[in-house]
């Protein structure tokens, strides 16, 4: 993580902080469950902001944010989201860190997009699990896993065509970045 | 929107190729399973089994109260009709009636889940 200017990391990860729990509560309060949808299943707009986070400060600042989501949860909607959202979010976040450095090498932001997703919701199915004891829940994955191939594209579609741009905007391109 | 501009690489199609087999290969292998018949409604709370009810020796509809779950089991299904937990995500799924779905209310810790009786699965036998 190195920065021409500290400062500026710390205030930016305070911005990308508020982003995550703004898009969290946004998706939870403004999308209905759709009756078609495996229950549960949320869009993860917020893993816009966690992979953008990752790539900008590397992996640990983006567990910071999920933590931070976790923590979101926990206090607003219960013990049993905040472990939810812990499980999904730890298992994306190393999903990221595991791609981080083949970022456009091998892979791209579609790629890494999918993967999280995906990582996400096995992460919250295992949580599940755990919390029932019901290894019968498993029986959800397939549909957790299709969802999370659709969700995974439009947020990696958006990374995509966002990262690029927001790079070269003012703000991003005092800051050094691993790969750069 | 072309794939160079949004810098596309081979690794993400290597990604796509695993979770769609992956996802197919899930949908795919339980239609080798046959049959609805026999089914049997499993209650678990807490991680353990609360009750076992054979859903063919039903007539009309049986509720049980669970952890606060009402749980309604008929001949053709179960579902949950209410629960005090704050999502009532167990409510929102609606009625299960295939062998190895379940219903999951997480802050609860109850699931129910149908199986399909071990005994009833020879399909024939021959001399």
């Amino acid at each position: 993580m190195k920065t021409k200017d500290p400062a500026k990391t710390v205030a930016l990860l305070g911005v990308f902080g508020a982003l995550t729990l703004a898009l969290s509560f946004l998706e939870n309060t403004l999308l209905p469950d759709l009756p078609l949808l495996p229950p549960g299943a949320k869009l993860g707009l917020s893993n816009i902001v966690t992979v953008f986070c990752g790539s900008l400060f590397g992996a640990p600042a983006a567990f910071a944010l999920t933590a931070l989501k976790a923590l979101f949860a926990f206090v607003t909607r219960g013990a049993t989201a905040g472990l939810m959202s812990l499980a999904g979010g730890l298992l994306s976040v190393c999903a990221l860190w595991a791609l981080l450095r083949q970022i456009g090498k091998t892979v791209s932001y579609l790629g890494v997009g999918v993967l999280c997703a995906a990582a996400h919701n096995l992460g919250q199915l295992l949580m599940s699990v755990c919390l029932t004891g019901s290894f019968a829940l498993l029986a959800y994955g397939k549909y957790l896993l299709l969802f999370a191939l659709a969700t995974g594209t439009l947020t990696g579609l958006m990374l995509c065509v966002l990262v690029p741009r927001l790079r070269k905007s003012g703000g991003f391109s005092t800051i050094e970045t691993k790969d750069t | 929107m072309k794939a160079e501009r949004l810098g596309l690489r081979a690794g993400d199609g290597a990604i796509y190729a695993v979770l769609v087999l992956l996802c197919a290969a899930l949908f795919l292998l339980p239609l080798l399973k046959s049959g609805n018949d026999g089914l049997t409604a499993q209650i678990v709370a807490d991680g353990k089994t609360v009750e076992t009810v054979a859903l063919s020796s039903l007539e009309g509809t049986e509720t049980r109260t669970v952890n606060g779950c009402v749980i309604v089991l008929s001949s053709d299904g179960v579902r949950v009709t209410d629960a005090d937990c704050p999502d009532r995500l167990c409510v929102k799924t609606g009625k299960i009636s295939r062998a190895g779905t379940a219903i999951a209310c997480v802050p609860n810790r109850v699931v129910v889940t149908l199986r399909q009786e071990k005994n009833e699965t020879i399909d024939g036998v021959a001399y």
